[in-house]
């Protein structure tokens, strides 16, 4: 909402406020201010106001004329335009040599087609205060010629720029803003007599409305005026719309569109000759009804509009006219033509309005206001307000008629019934029961008896957001103003904790892939085909999003991978090795009921992404490495590496191989090395590897605390031990026989594993350290030399190994 | 043996020392003098036992101290002579350390646990809820109705319900082009699914399981649809507290931020409070923050108010309070939610949001 601090100033007296000020009771009350422009008149340096003296035809160019303009006392310049609207004794913009235009050109004086022009003649476009190119703008026959055209278009003004919160419908207006800052400040309001045309008595009561929808219809005002002359407004009124951001049409649009802006209640106005009689002598009729199935209507903006039987039009006897509170049509218009109007003022159900004008896609400032609730009782005033506008615009004729009103609900003000000590409990502040009443008057309110600590407080009829105590003491907080409070902190006892063990275990999870030098990245909830189908993925089970801005918002994400790879291609081209880690929500389907959330879950993912040449052994290749982050991570997150069974599966995403990830039977993720085709799609590093796991699956495997287990008093009999074996024998398999082997075997660590030539085809070779002690004695070296022998036996019958 | 002798030898001994030129020549050194067997105070100390008594009192301290003095010598000419040949060569104490890439967490990780921990002091625990959301809880219990401008206020992502019965009218609906789902099928579109536009649908969750008193805190990711640009993104992470109990005023709300924002951004940091309109809260304010670059004296972060806008804030209304099944008659409560995002932004002086969700390591590893 724009404001123009001197239109402000006619509402409220504003003695000894300084823009910034005002600015700041504003912004500390509620209504954000956050822009103040300070006058623009500088723009309009070297521009003046000159009066046409006589046009002649350019004589070497058809479509040029010659004028001569009085712009200062006595000096007249030769101007050449092309524009095809001028006429003698016209007022008009002049921009003269030096002035630079809002589109950056400078007038020089500068000879056209032969003739010098000492200056330029401006469109409305040219000035920057609307984009009509059409022709000069003319500027209203009551300035004056030599008047900086800064003065002339009302431009030495503050204009503040509010951001008002969908509660205060009563702030989207001038007097409504007014009002906040009187009372926020103590200056007094101005009654504003001036412009108001009462023509009551003059009453011909040739009109009938009549409202079938009372309850989106809560009050109509209509006046029928006839014999008015639709003419251009006078220049202030039209500068004080161009402030206001609307651009002038006639004198009678604009005689709305002013009283709009300064009194908060939305109008209208029709051509009274499109409204029929309805046969010989009787009254012409407005309805306000419901628009019937399939009616369709051309608004003002000239787009056909297909209405719904939930909207409500104002129509006459046989169609709609108007859609209720967004937008008139365009055959009911008023026009420089227009004989008679009706001029509309009514209440609308804002629910209603707001709905209409999405179905419709069309807003106003019209259906703005009415969302927000306008102030019944402005309706009448506001009719008068603008009849006295436009009588006064039109200059001549002898309008005649006399506003009707038809209450569908007569108007009861709200009220509200306050416990003092509520009140300032609620805020925490002191005041005494007086100091609230004061407030409340200087709010509008009006307060009854106060009787045991409360009292009845009548809402004012413009404040629609206050209905509960909560309300007043909000009102009563904010002009105490919050920053003088005390600050305190809850006086309560704490209450009973609960830990969030998810939370926190993700929390230790995180620190663990941290550890392991892996990074954590956030990426988007959302991906698109491309995703889905480079990751070697299907669409099917994703959740859609209904209205994705870009491609990339189509689905909800069924795993984290998609954008984790896409995060490895973004960084891979800079670096040898890239480690990302994410934990984040992905979303399933629903199952379909009406209050049925989608199946969410937490998931981890991790990549490891190493350039080829990276990694020097086989032992080491990046599967392997993902593998010791992701089970360092889990151990700082007190899960076992020994709960997690990893099953082989070549089909993995895009027919990666690796391992499915179970916790006791459930399947819990999966570890793999990203095939070729997903590495290519993805230009993924030579050497990748992608994990995802479910977290509450890995949660149910964490130790909840470390378990102390008592240090061996023995020393350990420490061996090594190489064999050769097939490479389709596991290395679990191995390690199993091992640990069953002997009880007094403490540990085993695979230090080499090998594969070459040298070993023959589907041969590998396994070097291990093993730890024997016994948890008495210390063990003698021949005992520990026979056990080994024992092993060896034993690995051999089994797994066919040859010792190296 | 003479006193003169001794001295002569620690002369003697002190010379050479100070005369060997690498550490083979100290050795053996050390060993004609020092050594066990032959060496000559070693043979001196044997020679003393055979001497007079008296005589043996006065030139027994004086060989001992001798040995002291020679082993010192020897011990320091060891050290320069290793520093000679280290030094100047092979220690250069300017070359920089070798880096090991580490681990990161991202920034609004480490910001949620700064906000975490202020708020676990308090008492509070923390609470999470789902991402997609009902519009009832989103909207409709928070006072938030259909038809109503305060919907304005958080632009919406609707999600499909691919196997819904009967679609609810929503907001989705409005003037917006039916959209297609990847089977190429007209899908019907319900507005009950959504993504959350904030986590305040997690307190109602939370009052399910519990009565007053409650502290609670709920960080979790939200979203809008927006368009994104250096300052705005469809997703950020939310921080949203709820205290109810009997007596809880606004002051107390007041209080509890202004530490807030003195702990995270420093006790020189002000708070003002303005008077705001959120659905769920009456009375609703925002929360601004003395501008953290130019101690609010105006600068081009703050649009040179001095103020930075960093939380919305209000005593919980009473409607919410029934929807919890609280008796607002018997219990009052505060509300506060911030953006994450933003306030990691300025606090590590960031300037394109867009950068918390790019994956980009040259980001991250800063933090």
């Amino acid at each position: 909402m724009r404001l123009p601090l001197s239109w402000l100033k006619e509402h409220v007296s504003l003695s000894g406020l300084s823009p910034a000020r005002i600015a700041d009771v504003f912004t500390l009350s509620g209504s954000e201010v956050e822009t103040v422009r300070a006058s623009s008149a500088k723009q309009f340096d070297h521009m003046f106001v000159g009066e046409i003296r006589t046009i002649i035809q350019h004589p070497s160019a058809d479509k040029l004329k010659i004028t001569k303009v009085r712009v200062k006392k006595g000096r007249v310049r030769t101007i050449v335009c092309g524009a095809p609207n001028i006429k003698v004794g016209q007022k008009v913009p002049v921009a003269l040599p030096g002035a630079v235009l809002p589109s950056g050109q400078i007038i020089e004086a500068l000879p056209i087609r032969g003739v010098r022009s000492e200056g330029m003649l401006l469109s409305a476009k040219e000035l920057g205060i609307s984009d009509d190119h059409s022709g000069i703008y003319v500027l209203g026959n009551e300035v004056t010629a030599g008047e900086t055209l800064g003065t002339a278009l009302g431009m030495h003004d503050t204009v503040f720029e509010l951001d008002i919160t969908p509660n205060r419908g009563d702030c989207l207006s001038v007097r409504g803003l007014g009002r906040e800052l009187s009372a926020n400040t103590g200056k007094p309001m101005k009654r504003i007599a001036a412009r108001v045309t009462d023509l009551t008595g003059r009453n011909v009561n040739a009109l009938h409305v009549r409202v079938r929808e009372p309850r989106l219809c809560t009050r109509y005002g209509a006046y029928y005026l006839r014999g008015v002359r639709v003419t251009e407004s006078p220049q202030w009124l039209k500068n004080r719309l161009v402030q206001m951001g609307t651009r002038p049409i006639n004198s009678v649009v604009d005689a709305t569109n002013y009283v709009m802006y300064a009194l908060g209640q939305p109008m209208h106005a029709f051509d009274a000759g499109k409204v029929e009689d309805g046969g010989s002598g009787a009254r012409k009729t407005i309805i306000v009804r419901r628009a019937h199935k399939g009616e369709k209507l051309r608004t003002l903006d000239g787009e056909e509009r297909m209405l719904k039987t939930s909207m409500l039009v104002i129509a006459n006897r046989s169609r709609a006219l108007a859609v209720a509170g967004v937008m008139g049509g365009s055959e009911s218009a008023v026009t420089q033509k227009t004989k008679d109007i009706i001029l509309e003022a009514a209440v609308f159900h804002p629910a209603s309005v707001r709905r209409t004008s999405k179905q419709l896609g069309l807003a106003s400032e019209s259906s703005y206001r009415f969302e927000r609730g306008v102030d019944p009782l402005s309706v009448e005033e506001a009719l008068k307000t603008a009849a006295g506008l436009i009588i006064t615009s039109g200059g001549e004729g002898a309008p005649t008629g006399t506003p009707i009103i038809v209450d569908a609900h007569a108007f009861v003000p709200a009220t509200v019934r306050i416990n003092f000590e509520h009140v300032r409990n609620l805020l925490g502040a002191e005041a005494s029961d007086k100091k609230i009443l004061g407030i409340l008057r200087l709010l509008g309110f009006e307060a009854g008896q106060v009787h045991a600590g409360t009292a009845i407080v009548r809402v004012p009829s413009w404040r629609n957001d206050v209905r509960i105590e909560a309300d007043v003491a909000e009102e009563v907080g904010r002009l105490l103003g919050y920053n003088r409070f005390k600050r305190t902190v809850p006086q309560g006892a704490i209450p009973p904790r609960h830990p969030h063990k998810m939370l926190e275990f993700v929390d230790s999870l995180k620190d663990g892939f941290v550890d392991e030098r892996f990074i954590e990245v956030h990426t988007y909830s959302f991906y698109g085909d491309a995703h889905v189908q480079k990751s070697g993925m299907h669409t099917e089970g994703h959740l859609a999003v209904h209205n994705p801005m870009n491609p990339d918002q189509q689905y909800l994400r069924l795993s984290l991978l998609p954008r984790l790879f896409e995060a490895v291609q973004r960084n891979a081209q800079e670096r040898d090795r890239v480690a990302l880690f994410e934990i984040g929500t992905v979303f399933g389907e629903t199952r379909g009921g009406r209050r049925e959330l989608p199946q969410e879950s937490l998931k981890c993912a991790a990549i490891l992404g190493t350039k080829k040449g990276a990694l020097v052994s086989t032992r080491e290749n990046v599967f392997v490495l993902l593998r010791s982050g992701l089970i360092g991570a889990l151990a700082h997150a007190g899960v076992p590496e020994a709960s997690i069974k990893m099953e082989a599966d070549a089909h993995l995403l895009g027919g990666s191989r690796g391992a499915v990830l179970r916790i006791g039977k459930q399947r819990a993720g999966v570890l793999g090395i990203a095939s070729g085709g997903l590495a290519r799609s993805w230009k993924l590093p030579e050497d990748t590897a992608f994990f995802e796991c479910d977290v509450r699956a890995i949660l149910a495997a964490r130790m909840p605390r470390a378990r102390y287990v008592p240090i061996p008093r023995t020393p350990d009999a420490k061996r090594d031990l190489a064999i050769v074996v097939s490479t389709k024998i596991p290395y679990e398999e191995l390690q199993n026989a091992l640990v069953n082997a002997t009880s007094l075997l403490r540990s085993i660590t695979l230090f080499d594993v090998y594969e070459g030539a040298k070993l023959g085809k589907g041969k590998r070779s396994l070097a291990f350290h093993l730890m024997f002690g016994h948890s008495e004695r210390t063990l003698e070296n021949k005992e520990v030399d026979s056990l080994l022998l024992e092993i060896t036996r034993m690995l051999t019958q089994r797994f066919g190994a040859e010792i190296r | 043996m003479k006193r003169e002798d001794i001295m002569r030898i620690l002369t003697e001994a002190l010379r050479e020392c100070a005369a060997a030129a690498n550490t083979d020549e100290l050795f053996s050194l050390e060993k004609r003098y020092l050594g066990r067997g032959k060496g000559a105070i070693t043979s001196m100390l044997r020679t003393l036992k055979t001497v007079p008594v008296e005589e043996r009192r006065a030139l027994g301290p004086l060989v001992q101290k001798l040995q002291r003095d020679i082993q010192h010598a020897i011990e320091g000419r060891r050290i320069a002579l290793r520093l000679d040949t280290d030094a100047p060569h092979t220690l250069d104490v300017t070359l920089p350390g070798i880096s090991h890439p580490r681990g990161h967490l991202h920034p609004v990780t480490q910001f949620v646990r700064r906000i975490e921990e202020f708020f676990s002091h308090l008492g509070f625990d923390l609470a999470d809820g789902p991402e997609v959301e009902l519009e009832r809880n989103n909207f409709d219990l928070l006072n938030i109705p259909k038809d109503h401008p305060a919907r304005d206020m958080h632009d919406t992502f609707y999600i499909f319900q691919p196997r819904g019965k009967s679609p609810a009218e929503g907001e989705a609906r409005h003037g917006r082009q039916k959209s297609r789902l990847p089977n190429g099928g007209q899908a019907k579109v319900s507005g009950n699914l959504l993504l959350r536009t904030h986590t305040s649908p997690v307190q109602l969750r939370a009052m399910e399981s519990r009565r007053p008193p409650v502290r609670i805190l709920s960080p979790g990711r939200v979203f809008r649809h927006e368009a994104t640009d250096a300052s705005h993104e469809t997703t950020f992470t939310q921080v949203e507290g709820l205290v109810i109990d009997k007596g809880i005023r606004l002051t107390d709300l007041l209080g509890t931020l202004d530490r807030f924002f003195g702990e995270i951004f420093g006790a020189k940091i002000k708070t003002r409070f303005r008077p705001h309109y959120y659905p769920f809260v009456e009375p609703g304010l925002d929360v601004d923050m003395s501008c953290f670059f130019c101690k609010g004296t105006g600068c081009s972060v703050c649009k040179k108010s001095g103020w930075l806008e960093m939380c919305g804030a209000g005593m919980v209304h009473p409607k919410v309070l029934k929807n919890m099944r609280v008796d607002p008659a018997r219990f009052t409560g505060f509300a506060f939610g911030f953006g994450v995002d933003r306030m990691v932004m300025i606090y590590y002086g960031i300037d394109d949001v867009r950068l918390l969700h790019s994956g980009n390591l040259k980001f991250l590893e800063q933090f």
